[in-house]
């Protein structure tokens, strides 16, 4: 399968079944939920087949280099392809020997100084493997779409998205078997389940930001509607305030991408012996000129970044921004409670971290005191008005808040002061809470929603003992809830660690602060267990525990949150920590950062520490 | 009279769909009072919207028969240079014509009238107005379209006289638009007496000199600005002149409200674009103060107003047309924000952003309105709750009615979203600094807030259709109904994902809009103001170029492979063109023939007044076919056409130059009145 297939099917077949699903004939509702059922597997599958391409072993594998490279070669590969000798570089080979060597490349009108650069070992010739190098197999697809406005269908995966997309096809294939009870409008429900699915995967994948904007404004409708139809009985209140948050929220992020766009004018700036020009929407391209040019200056970077982390936060959500959060997820049904706290808010961080930090890292650090502190109080409130709650839905809601604002702090910790591999731990610890928050919350909604199925009631004061009838459930529960808690040996303690681990070289007292929190979070999350489970239990004697649906559903959630939190570095950071450190490397080492105060003389060691280490110190303290 | 106003067939030619439509209106008059005098109205309903279909289809057939064949060198001037003929008015023409093939269509939905007849026709003379109102090049032309095309309108709205509301609508439509016509038409007085002429590209030459200093010192053409503002805001429904609007459109029958809100709005932006863009271009702004005297800052505060106040007015509105209405008044003040982004942009083609939102805008509300027409039909009402559980009614048209409804709101991936954000970026796109950038900027935030504010109204009918369970009268979609829903779903998503091929051809068609196309401009860097590099031509060069034109067609006529017909044309051109050379008279600026250097009579605008009428004619083959070059349209201009063209516009010259030297017009507009 090409690049182009495997990317466009992620987002292309969701959404054909999403249209597919209309014409199914009336009074065939078991029919649409297998057919969602099984669009959900496919794309899932096809996630993982992407995952398999890319930590493909061998030096030809789109892990060993950076989003960056790999994007700027395929427009090597896009501009060979443009002069119509080509489709694909096969075709080159004119004498046939199974090698591409230097006069053959020159035909297409590519420069000797190109060839040189991906022809690795410098024997003339472009083996197989050194055909990466001209975009085959690197996982990115780059089209023009709108040349006037240079407006690419512009994708590509590294391990941020990549983790992130694996993450949306499993939790969407497993809301997708929580939303079997779904006895109203089926086929519009799965019709507009599915397009939030192509949506989702579309807003991981797109890196021209004209096109993450129209998939993430896309994901608007079908959740709107998702809610406002299926939800409880405030649904509509719920579902106009996640949407005029929402768009409210996008408007900021549009304005950021527009200023982006239109700044400089005329100006030029080199960029790795390319001019750059203002009028692009690629993001690799823009966080470049960013990084390494002082074409953004520091004054429109903070513009760029307060605009782009209001829109994101707002999806996050994070503090003054998160109260859509609670009715939201309160009055919407069981799966989509679980997308949506799985897979939606990471959207938010996903943003913070493919977009606001690398498009203005200057800016960002000028910044970075009063985002952290955002970020800490979130953690805190979130845990504090968690604890008040009685109602179990709004209850995980809220932590839902206190945990996203684990991801803002570690983002913004940015310590130049001390080694940025510091910062690197703060990042890293961001994306892996971004996923274990995503495993655990689902967990959780659905946990609640099993609960809600059975009794009726979300009402924690009326709960109770639940573990005697349901031990099943009851184990269950403990481990996605201790997974959330960040017991040690579950995923989000690694999480919590790495991100209090960056804080405490940026900002002590606020590392501490955030860590105290762990003691909020213990609280809400124990007294919640001890509400629902332990106790005397007389109402709720005879329920069935947990059937073979609801058990495999809880299954996978299980197991990922003990793997992730036995073996991180096995199952996650191997392959996502490089691009985490490509992130960050870009952003400590941009132009226009203040010098380190305390060891200008390590600008080597700030350069580049880690370069294609899949070990980072912080990562291997953590096997040992 | 110069031999070139009378109209040749060819003339006709050009405007063939006018004239069908014209006619089809009138034949349609006479079937009523005739064969179907004693048919019921049902039966007159649907024969006559059928037979008016037909002549649209007829006109749109004509059109692409043009299209097809071009007959060689096309010369766009027309009926002595009072109306064009480029691409803009031929893709605008069908526009309007195919909306009016959906408006006669939905027409057919019910019986809200019994005078079909009437009906018909003066629906269908409207939009020849508006067509005429696109086409027109000159002040007067351009009077008597818009009247024709509101009278027609003032009309139908008050068609359906069982109910009140339409005869009241009718009656504030017609005493507002009334009075703003006749305050237009002082406007238009203003300007010919302060220029000398009704044409725009003159009127654009005269007003050429004021760039610098804009409407300072400048009372008549401030108020004269201020006039024709009030014309066009209220054919625009712009705020303060929109309160005709929800009235008018509540009351109107929907099929004519849908026309009043789309084909009118269209074709009076685009002669709004090419008055104020084109002709007073010069009046937008000095360049000391790019915000400076001029209506630029007028144009901002009204599209400041016009967006925040119809979008906050369409929250309270219980009554979907007249939410509908507000909604048309918001989106006026997003396509203001366009505007005023040409006029401080330096590229003329930032004006197909509006142009692009124009179609988008038009294809979207007809489907909009025909789901107003759909309530009408069934409940004799249009209230917003009338709409309650359609979406479980009526699927597939509720789902069409939804991408409409985000279309409106500007959600990508619809169409409307790409238009708003196309014209947005134009604005951002400006180059200037200072306060017109800054303006600009704050309008573009302003606009994307109201576009939030939006949402939540239009959010009202997706909630209707699908959150509540409704009255079960509602009855199946008629096909009148359903095909505009349809169809604008369709163009909101199909130039939604592809819009590229639309934006280039808008471009196109916004440079010819704005380098009116019956005179010659220099295009060569589309600089802001593209005459500001053009060179005046002393006499003995005009009598030059006459000369080597007169030696380049003795050449042509030299070839064998020219026709009888053209050869006759030619040999006429040359008589004309050896007579004006024997008499050596051509205009010579300031009056003697020396011919003053063309530096100074830039400079001097009074002088460049008097000066500037003849002694462009002659260039003009040249310098538009080198702008149709680098436009890349398929249109030369310097062939056949082109130089009988110049042979007839050469006595004009004359009479022109005499008048050169008038101190009396210079004064007011160099001296300032105090």
């Amino acid at each position: 399968m090409s690049d182009f297939q495997l990317l466009t099917s992620l987002w292309l077949i969701p959404l054909a079944g999403s249209i597919g699903v209309l014409f199914a004939p009336k009074k065939s509702e078991h029919l649409v939920k297998w057919i969602a059922l099984a669009i959900c597997t496919v794309t899932f599958l096809i996630s993982l087949l992407a995952f398999g391409a890319y930590t493909a072993p061998g030096d030809s594998s789109p892990m060993a280099s950076t989003l960056r490279d790999r994007a700027e070669n395929n427009l090597i590969l896009t501009k060979l392809e443009g002069n119509g000798i080509v489709s694909s570089p096969k075709d080159l080979d004119v004498d046939g020997d199974g090698m591409i060597n230097k006069l053959e490349i020159t035909r297409c009108g590519m420069t000797p100084e190109v060839f040189d650069k991906i022809d690795k070992d410098k024997d003339g010739k472009l083996s197989s493997a050194e055909y990466a190098g001209l975009g085959v197999g690197d996982l990115v697809v780059r089209e023009p779409w709108i040349p006037y406005f240079n407006i690419q269908y512009y994708l590509g995966l590294d391990g941020i998205s990549l983790s992130l997309v694996l993450l949306t096809g499993l939790t969407s294939l497993l809301a997708c078997g929580a939303s079997w009870k779904i006895e109203k409008q089926v086929k519009g429900y799965y019709s507009l389940f599915l397009l939030l699915l192509a949506s989702m995967m579309g807003v991981f994948m797109a890196l021209d930001m004209f096109l993450f904007y129209i998939f993430f404004e896309v994901m608007l409708l079908p959740m709107y509607f998702l809610i406002a139809i299926w939800g409880g009985p405030n649904r509509e209140y719920a579902a106009i305030k996640f949407l005029l948050f929402t768009l409210f929220g996008s408007v900021f992020i549009l304005v950021g991408i527009l200023i982006l766009y239109y700044y400089g004018g005329d100006a030029e700036a080199m960029l790795g012996g390319n001019p750059f020009k203002a009028h692009s929407f690629d993001s690799i391209w823009v966080a470049r000129a960013a990084s390494e040019t002082t074409y953004y200056g520091s004054y429109i970077q903070k513009w760029v970044f307060s605009l782009m982390l209001i829109g994101f936060i707002v999806k996050l959500p994070s503090f003054p921004f998160h109260t859509w959060l609670p009715d939201a997820h309160v009055e919407a049904p069981t799966p989509i409670s679980m997308i949506l706290a799985g897979v939606l808010l990471k959207i938010g961080g996903y943003g913070l971290i493919r977009l606001a930090w690398p498009l203005a890292p200057v800016g960002a650090y000028e910044l970075a005191t009063p985002v952290a502190a955002i970020g800490v109080f979130s953690i805190i409130y979130g845990a504090l008005v968690a604890m008040a709650q009685t109602d179990f839905k709004k209850l995980v809601a809220y932590s839902s808040v206190s945990h996203m604002g684990y991801v803002t702090l570690g983002m913004a910790a940015v310590s130049l002061t001390a080694d940025p591999k510091y910062y690197s731990y703060g990042v890293n610890g961001a994306m892996f809470m971004m996923i274990a928050h995503g495993i655990t919350s689902a967990g959780m909604f659905f946990m609640v929603g099993v609960i809600y199925d059975r009794l009726h009631t979300r009402d924690l004061n009326k709960l109770g003992g639940l573990f005697q009838p349901m031990p099943l459930y009851g184990f269950a529960s403990f481990i996605i809830f201790f997974g959330s808690m960040g017991l040690p040996g579950l995923c989000g303690f690694i999480a919590e660690v790495f991100v209090i681990l960056g804080a405490f070289n940026f900002n002590y007292k606020l590392a501490i602060l955030a860590a105290t929190a762990v003691i909020l979070t213990a609280g809400y999350i124990l007294w919640t267990l001890q509400r629902v489970f332990l106790g005397p239990n007389q109402e709720h004697k005879h329920q069935p525990d947990l059937d073979m649906r609801e058990w495999s559903i809880s299954v996978p959630l299980i197991v990922l949150t003990v793997v992730l939190g036995v073996a991180p570095q096995w199952s996650l950071l191997n392959w996502m920590g490089p691009s985490v450190d490509n992130v960050v490397q870009a952003i400590t080492s941009a132009k226009g950062m203040p010098s380190p105060t305390a060891k200008p003389a390590d600008e080597k060691k700030i350069a580049r520490p880690q370069t294609n280490s899949s070990v980072d110190p912080a990562l291997s303290m953590i096997n040992r | 009279m110069p031999t070139s106003l009378i109209p040749t067939p060819r003339d006709c030619l050009e405007i063939a769909p006018q004239l069908i439509l014209a006619t089809w209106g009138l034949i349609a008059l006479i079937l009523d009072i005739g064969p179907l005098r004693s048919a019921t109205s049902d039966k007159r309903r649907g024969t006559l919207g059928l037979f008016c279909l037909a002549g649209c289809g007829i006109a749109l057939a004509t059109m692409l028969w043009r299209l097809l064949n071009p007959s060689g060198e096309r010369d766009p001037f027309i009926f002595g240079g009072t109306i064009a003929s480029d691409a803009l008015t031929f893709s605008f023409d069908l526009l309007i014509i195919l909306l009016m093939a959906l408006v006669v269509g939905l027409s057919t939905a019910w019986n809200f009238t019994e005078r079909w007849g009437e009906y018909f026709a003066l629906l269908l003379w409207a939009g020849v107005g508006m067509m005429f109102l696109i086409a027109a090049d000159e002040l007067l032309t351009l009077f008597l379209s818009l009247e024709t095309m509101t009278i027609c309108l003032y009309l139908i709205t008050g068609f359906e006289t069982s109910r009140r509301r339409s005869v009241e609508g009718a009656m504030k439509y017609f005493v507002y638009g009334s009075v703003s016509s006749a305050l237009f038409l002082f406007g238009l007085s203003l300007i010919y007496g302060l220029t000398g002429s009704t044409r725009l590209v003159e009127v654009h030459k005269v007003l050429e000199g004021d760039a610098v200093q804009g409407l300072s010192h400048n009372l008549a053409g401030g108020v004269a600005v201020l006039l024709l503002l009030v014309g066009f805001g209220f054919k625009v429904a712009a705020v303060p002149f929109h309160q005709w609007a929800p009235d008018a459109y509540e009351g109107a029958p929907a099929p004519v409200t849908a026309w009043v809100a789309t084909g009118s709005k269209i074709a009076s932006f685009v002669a709004l674009m090419k008055v104020f863009l084109f002709a007073l271009e010069s009046w937008g702004s000095g360049e000391s103060s790019p915000l400076g005297p001029g209506w630029l800052g007028l144009l901002a505060v009204i599209s400041a107003l016009t967006m925040t106040f119809g979008n906050f007015a369409a929250l309270a509105q219980k009554n979907f047309k007249r939410m509908l209405a507000y909604s048309s008044i918001s989106h006026a003040g997003y396509m203001l924000i366009g505007v005023i982004a040409v006029s401080a942009s330096t590229k003329l083609e930032s004006a197909g952003a509006v142009l692009f939102y124009l179609i988008i805008y038009g294809f979207t509300t007809v489907g909009t309105f025909a789901v107003a027409a759909w309530l009408a039909r069934d409940f004799n009402s249009d209230m917003i709750d009338d709409l309650d559980g359609l979406g479980y009614r009526s699927p597939i048209l509720a789902v069409c009615m939804v991408l409409l409804m985000l279309s409106l709101i500007g959600v990508p991936p619809t169409a409307g979203f790409f238009g708003k954000l196309y014209m947005f970026m134009e604005a951002l796109n400006v180059d200037r600094t200072g306060p017109a950038s800054i303006t600009l900027v704050g309008l573009v935030a302003l606009g994307l807030f109201n576009s939030v504010v939006s949402a939540f109204y239009y959010v009202r009918v997706l909630k209707a259709m699908f959150l509540r369970t409704g009255r079960g009268t509602i009855k199946p979609a008629s096909r009148a109904i359903a095909v505009p829903v349809v169809i604008g779903t369709f163009v909101v998503i199909f130039f939604g994902f592809y819009p590229n091929t639309l934006l280039e051809s808008m471009n196109v068609s916004a440079v010819e809009m704005l380098t009116s196309s019956t005179s010659g401009m220099i295009q060569e860097n589309t600089h802001m103001n593209p005459l500001s590099q053009m060179k005046y031509k002393s006499g003995a060069e005009v009598l030059d170029e006459y000369k080597k034109t007169l030696a380049a067609d003795k050449e042509r006529l030299k070839s064998t492979e020219l026709t009888e017909k053209a050869r006759k044309e030619l040999e006429e051109d040359i008589k004309r063109l050896e007579g004006i050379v024997a008499r050596g008279v051509v205009a010579t600026p300031g009056g003697g023939g020396s011919g003053s250097p063309p530096a100074s009579a830039a400079a001097a605008p009074g002088q460049g007044m008097g000066i500037a009428l003849p002694s462009t004619y002659p260039g003009m083959s040249q310098t538009k076919s080198a702008t149709k070059g680098a436009g890349g349209a398929a249109k030369g201009a310097g062939g056949r056409r082109g130089a009988s063209g110049k042979a007839g516009r050469a006595p004009k010259a004359a009479p022109a130059a005499k008048s050169a030297p008038r101190p009396g017009d210079s004064t007011p507009k160099t001296s300032p009145p105090k």
